[in-house]
């Protein structure tokens, strides 16, 4: 039985509202070709004490800062967003961030040669812890032989950064409501994958962000690992639909 | 040397009382797995059995997060300095994970950290090869059996977890669980537990073979008609199982369509904060997963294709 790598993943969402999926490229090792939400497995680099100086906001332990700076440093990779706030914890000015300024440190991330933590350090600026809302904690069926121990987070997109899709992951990314990617779904127009089409359909119950936000805030988390079918599907019983 | 400090919380659900583990690692260094209940008095005790052995409290291990288990943790390396080490997955906090499969070394001794899904999903059991000893938490208890119930609880990852222990240490004498006696045959205990859920899935199968089943209904048939206050429990520990099955396809669940009986309700969603004290509800809570609310109620049918197949 594989044990399952931690990883974090971030709904990062728009009013109106809609949600950012990317695609995974036709050559990944998981999920190839799907519409997933930017996140991937935590690295080494994540838990360092330099990176768990850069995140400001909340006074967590050590385990629940190192999934911060994972889901901030994959959001940062795959859309190109930066949820960050000076040393004092205040917003940075609208507009500080050019996607096209940062475009190569964002490559220099991606590809390791640049850690995140040096990253924010060479701009003075800290992750933003409280623009990451817990939502959910999945762990990939124990029959599957790759297998995920994901934590969800919800985000909004700031107003003044573009989310550009990168393109080695991902080569594909768009802003869709929930309920207009389950409907493509369903045509089989667009690909997607168990635990995207189960936090979809969670998500399409609102159409607001703020009902959303609030919703989110008194939500418990109780971790959910599917079952599997004989036909190999994964499978939430009914019993526990609205448990996760 | 392992030193079982029993904490004072005794209750239905923790016996006589969570079992917190102080253990020479060695180098006057030592472990403890599971410091329990956040009771001062029960701190103050841990801190006092290892003074008594002239060791340092190098580090804390937890099994898994429930109230009873893990909250000591926090004021325990508070005034230790001593690092918590937890499943990856666990919500507790903790400044370590521990990586699985793999063994953690304190002093002079390895203790192996094993995955143990099932009865939550952050579980671990230790193995201390040293003294061919198995720390299981609430896996195994010296006594009674171990409540298995979603969101948080498994019924198939915890019998792959029983199943593990069996085959791949075969070796283990000794299990120190997180409640009750110490117990001294370790393989006699893993084989009962495991016999024990096997047994309850083929009173149920055995049931639903007969005609198709409310959980309510199954309670009274498997445990019997006598007002129990553990059929919250008992309710529980059957849809465990019937979910397990309806994920094998071996049983369907459909809606009744018609509202819960005040009886009814009760025994699915006990509440628990009107009968006990606010401590002892989060703990009952957590083993019960009674925050879980069940909404509607299903009726249970084995499904024709597969009901000749037992496990």
């Amino acid at each position: 039985m594989a044990i399952p790598r931690l990883a974090a993943t971030v709904i990062l969402m728009r009013t109106p509202f809609e949600v950012y999926l990317t695609r995974r490229s036709s050559s990944s090792s998981f999920a190839a070709d799907a519409f997933v939400f930017p996140g991937g497995t935590v690295q080494a680099q994540d838990g360092t004490p330099a990176a768990h100086a850069r995140v400001h906001g909340r006074n967590d332990d050590a385990a629940s800062r190192t999934l911060l700076v994972a889901a901030m440093r994959e959001l940062f990779e795959e859309a190109g967003v930066l949820l960050a706030c000076t040393k004092a914890g205040y917003r940075l000015e609208a507009g500080r961030i050019n996607a096209e300024e940062i475009a190569s440190e964002r490559a220099g991330v991606r590809d390791g040669a640049l850690p995140f933590a040096d990253f924010l350090a060479s701009h003075d600026w800290y992750a933003d812890a409280r623009a990451l809302a817990p939502f959910s904690h999945w762990i990939t069926p124990s029959s599957e032989p790759r297998r995920y121990d994901t934590h969800f987070f919800l985000a909004i997109a700031p107003a003044d950064q573009t989310v550009t899709a990168d393109s080695i992951e991902t080569h594909d990314g768009c802003w869709i409501s929930p309920s207009e990617a389950l409907a493509r779904h369903r045509a089989r127009r667009l690909h997607l994958v168990y635990p995207t089409i189960k936090h979809l359909e969670r998500l399409a119950a609102f159409s607001e962000l703020e009902s959303l936000r609030d919703f989110a805030r008194s939500k418990p988390i109780y971790t959910i690992e599917p079952a599997t079918t004989m036909e190999g599907d994964f499978w939430i019983p009914a019993e526990l639909e609205g448990a996760w | 040397m392992v030193t079982l400090v029993r904490a004072p919380n005794p209750s239905p659900m923790t016996l006589s009382g969570t079992n917190s583990y102080l253990i020479d690692c060695g180098y006057g260094q030592a472990l403890v797995i599971d410091p329990g209940p956040p009771i001062a008095s029960h701190v103050d005790t841990l801190l006092e059995a290892a003074r008594v052995q002239s060791l340092t409290i190098a580090a804390i291990a937890v099994t898994h997060w429930h109230p009873d288990h893990a909250p000591a943790a926090a004021p325990l390396a508070g005034m230790t300095g001593a690092p918590i080490y937890a499943h990856p997955a666990s919500s507790i906090p903790h400044d370590r994970d521990l990586e699985l499969e793999r063994d953690l070394c304190i002093g002079q001794t390895a203790l192996r950290a094993i995955d143990a899904p099932g009865h939550t999903f952050d579980h671990v059991i230790f193995y201390l090869a040293r003294d061919r000893a198995l720390f299981t938490g609430d896996v195994i208890l010296g006594e009674g059996s171990v409540v298995i119930a979603p969101p948080g609880g498994a019924m198939r990852p915890y019998q792959r977890t029983l199943q593990r222990l069996a085959d791949e240490f075969g070796e283990a004498s000794v299990i120190y669980g997180g409640h009750g006696p110490i117990v001294t045959d370790a393989q006699a205990k893993i084989a009962e537990y495991i016999a024990h859920r096997r047994m309850r899935e083929e009173q149920i199968l055995a049931a639903l073979a007969d005609q198709a089943q409310t959980i309510p209904e199954l309670v009274l048939r498997i445990y019997g008609k006598t007002l129990n206050p553990l059929q919250p429990a008992m309710a529980r520990q059957i849809l465990a199982h019937l979910i397990a099955l309806e994920g094998e396809g071996r049983v369907a669940a459909e809606p009744t369509g018609r509202a819960m009986s005040a009886g009814e309700d009760t025994m699915l969603n006990p509440r628990i904060e009107e009968i006990v004290a606010p401590e002892e509800a989060a703990i009952i809570t957590a083993e019960l997963g009674s925050q879980l609310r069940i909404g509607a109620l299903y009726r249970y049918r084995l499904n024709a294709a597969v009901s000749g197949e037992l496990p």
